[in-house]
């Protein structure tokens, strides 16, 4: 299997499209299917990610470049639709990213403001995109403050 | 004491109207396809809503599988309660030897076009006839009938559009401007027509028509036939799950300021609606604390369980139920389209279940596209069913704009000044259906939206760790945490979720619950903004 390469080494690279793989992933639910488009430039990096499920969708793109603080504007938190928090703050997501085991790892974080029933709560998010050995794998491991356990999504080449 | 028993059971006998009523019973399987097992079915349902013109003579119990769980229950709750004593039919042959001199003949529907079957509901209802396929022909001619209508090769090679307009200009005079029938929910080969015994008994129009903006024609036809509907008229059964979605014709019915019943499922409602509630039965709720009382809450997480979309269809027949305090929210028209029913379900409740009104008024229907105008006259007739039924808290779903996945299920400030004005009476107002974030308190009276949404397949370390996220996000106690318990989750299943929060969270009745939130309100009020998101469902 033939993927890019990150941009000066001899590791795939992270660019492509990806579908995620259900039941190899904390659960996903309520949405059915989550993708992710994503496309890189040096340090420039978009990830474009669409949750749905039946005949609706979502899409949320963040770009951002790798060694720089980045804000992106988000007018819907999809990290967890079951329970009753939304955007909130000014509406962004200010992310800073690096690449990590030689361009194989991205790590992302995110810092944001989650609105719910009784007011605003900061919480940052820590990502791991790691790609397979072989590149046909991507696993994003997501550690949110606000939550004790790890969600873990894991992405076949679409 | 044994005549003292005796006397007493003599009373009750007395006082129910126990004597004994024939009527007959027949047990559908789970076959609803068009070619296999549907065809008997639709002429049994269609001879159902005939023979119980005269009366409540035949009832089914459907199979397990079926959405609406409750036919086998309530065959003992009309024996037991009604004096009801049944006859058992064991084949459509059967049930024709007995019941087919009461239909005036036979229509015939088009086994290549499935809408056609749609129509020939229509014809049935009008014309007191059964509908059948010309498989089932030799059968009802067997018994006597012969053919009134014949539908084969009307509508061949036409489009939903084009049959329904030909069925409104055949039939629409005729029909009913109280009770119009959506023939929707499962779509192409099968067709779950519980609620068309209804619709024939009432003379009602079939359709499935689309309330998408994708099927102009279609959704033209469908806004002829609500706009010429009667005020506050009921719309019965259920969009298509092949055309549009449950926004989409919700919004379209409450447009019209009509009210939806949406089951398409939902049977025998041709028997049921004759049976009233037994003369020793007044529908009392388990209220936990009186309309002016206070509660004050401790500095503690507080949960509160609501489970919306018909008793009938969830986990009220499930394990586990009196096991926890738990809301349920009753469908009010059944006062009037089901009186046994809504008997049957009070008198097996446990102290734990608590009734609540809703959805937004007086059947399902959602407010933000609802006249002004046709939103008082509504909202009085909801508060007239809640008196009947005891009820004290309405819940609130809209869908308009968006549902439990994108958009927004939230009401803006001119909707929620309507109902706190339109119920003055109600200790609270419950809002969603996923989560939401409306939010108010006026006059000790709360309006609280769902935080978190329950759904079937969310694993139940999922849910624990969903809900300490929450608790971690809402730090300020009391808080309140209200939850919405998708239909067919048991309540063991929801205690066993509660469980695994350990000792930081206590579960309480909604009533007591709404009175807590209205002494400590930490939530902090919001209704829609311009700026929140909305996810379009034209209509």
């Amino acid at each position: 299997m033939c993927h890019l390469l990150h941009a000066g080494t001899d590791v795939p690279d992270l660019a492509g499209s990806w579908t995620i793989d259900r039941d190899a992933s904390s659960p996903i639910d309520p949405w059915g299917r989550i993708t992710l488009e994503i496309a890189i430039d040096g340090d420039a990096v978009s990830i474009s990610r669409t949750v749905s499920t039946g005949r609706r969708n979502s899409t949320q793109v963040y770009p951002f470049v790798v060694g720089e603080e980045t804000k992106v504007p988000v007018t819907w938190w999809t990290g967890n639709r079951h329970i009753g928090a939304y955007m909130g703050g000014d509406g962004t997501e200010t992310i800073t990213a690096e690449w990590m085991d030689g361009g194989r790892t991205l790590r992302v974080e995110s810092r944001y403001v989650l609105q719910t029933s009784q007011g605003e709560t900061a919480v940052r998010s820590y990502f791991e995109y790691r790609l397979d050995p072989d590149g046909s794998g991507l696993t994003v491991i997501e550690l949110r403050s606000s939550r004790s356990t790890p969600v873990v999504h894991v992405f076949k080449r679409a | 004491m044994k005549k003292t028993l005796f006397v007493t059971l003599l009373s009750i006998f007395a006082a129910t109207g126990l004597l004994a009523k024939p009527a007959y019973l027949m047990e559908f399987d789970n076959r609803w396809n068009l070619e296999d097992g549907l065809p008997e079915k639709a002429m049994l349902i269609s001879l159902q809503g005939i023979v119980n013109k005269g009366g409540p003579e035949l009832n089914f119990v459907y199979p397990p599988e079926w959405p609406w769980k409750i036919t086998s229950a309530m065959r003992g709750f009309f024996e037991n309660r009604h004096g009801f004593e049944f006859t058992v039919l064991g084949t459509p042959g059967e049930a024709l030897e007995h019941l087919a001199n009461q239909a005036k003949g036979y229509v015939v529907w088009d086994k290549d076009v499935r809408t056609s079957l749609i129509v020939a509901f229509t014809v049935a209802g009008l014309e007191e006839v059964l509908v059948v396929n010309e498989d089932l022909i030799p059968l009802v001619e067997s018994h006597g009938l012969t053919m009134v209508e014949d539908l084969r090769g009307d509508f061949t090679g036409m489009n939903d559009a084009e049959i329904y307009q030909i069925a409104y200009d055949r039939y629409w005079d005729r029909c009913s401007r109280d009770i119009v029938i959506w023939m929707g929910g499962q779509a192409r080969a099968r067709m779950e027509p519980g609620i068309a015994d209804y619709g024939i008994y009432r003379g009602a129009f079939f359709t499935d028509l689309s309330a998408s903006p994708k099927d102009v024609e279609e959704l033209a036809l469908h806004n002829k036939i609500l706009s010429q509907q009667n005020p506050q008229s009921v719309v019965m059964g259920w969009h298509s799950y092949g055309k549009d979605t449950e926004g989409q014709h919700v919004s379209l019915v409450s447009s019209y300021g009509l009210k939806m019943e949406g089951l398409n499922s939902l049977p025998n409602i041709s028997f049921n609606t004759q049976v009233p509630f037994t003369d020793d039965f007044q529908f009392r709720n388990n209220h936990n604390v009186e309309p002016d009382e206070t509660i004050v809450p401790e500095d503690k997480v507080y949960i509160s369980l609501i489970q919306t979309d018909s008793m009938g269809i969830g986990a009220w027949t499930k394990p586990g139920r009196g096991r926890i305090p738990y809301a349920w929210q009753v469908s009010m028209n059944w006062t009037w389209i089901a009186p046994c029913s809504i008997q049957y379900f009070a008198e097996a409740a446990t102290p734990n279940d608590y009734f609540i009104g809703g959805l937004s008024g007086p059947g399902y229907m959602y407010p933000k596209p609802i006249p002004e105008e046709a939103f008082w006259p509504l909202m009085k007739e909801a508060n007239r069913l809640m008196d009947i039924l005891d009820l004290r808290v309405m819940e609130v779903m809209d869908y308009s704009e968006g549902n439990r996945h994108v958009g927004n299920t939230d009401l803006t400030k001119d909707v929620v000044d309507r109902y706190y004005k339109a119920f003055p009476d109600v200790i609270g107002f419950i809002n969603g259906y996923g989560s939401a974030r409306t939010f108010d308190l006026r006059d000790g009276r709360p309006m609280i939206s769902y935080d978190y949404y329950l759904g079937i397949r969310r694993p139940t370390d999922a849910a624990i760790a969903d809900l300490k996220e929450l608790i971690a996000l809402n730090r300020e106690r009391p808080y309140f945490l209200l939850i919405h318990v998708r239909e067919s989750t048991t309540i063991d299943r929801v205690a066993d979720i509660i469980d695994g929060l350990g000792d930081s969270a206590e579960v309480v009745p909604l009533d007591v619950f709404l009175k807590m939130a209205a002494e400590a309100p930490t939530f902090q009020p919001r209704y829609l903004q311009p700026g929140d998101p909305k996810d379009y469902n034209d209509y």
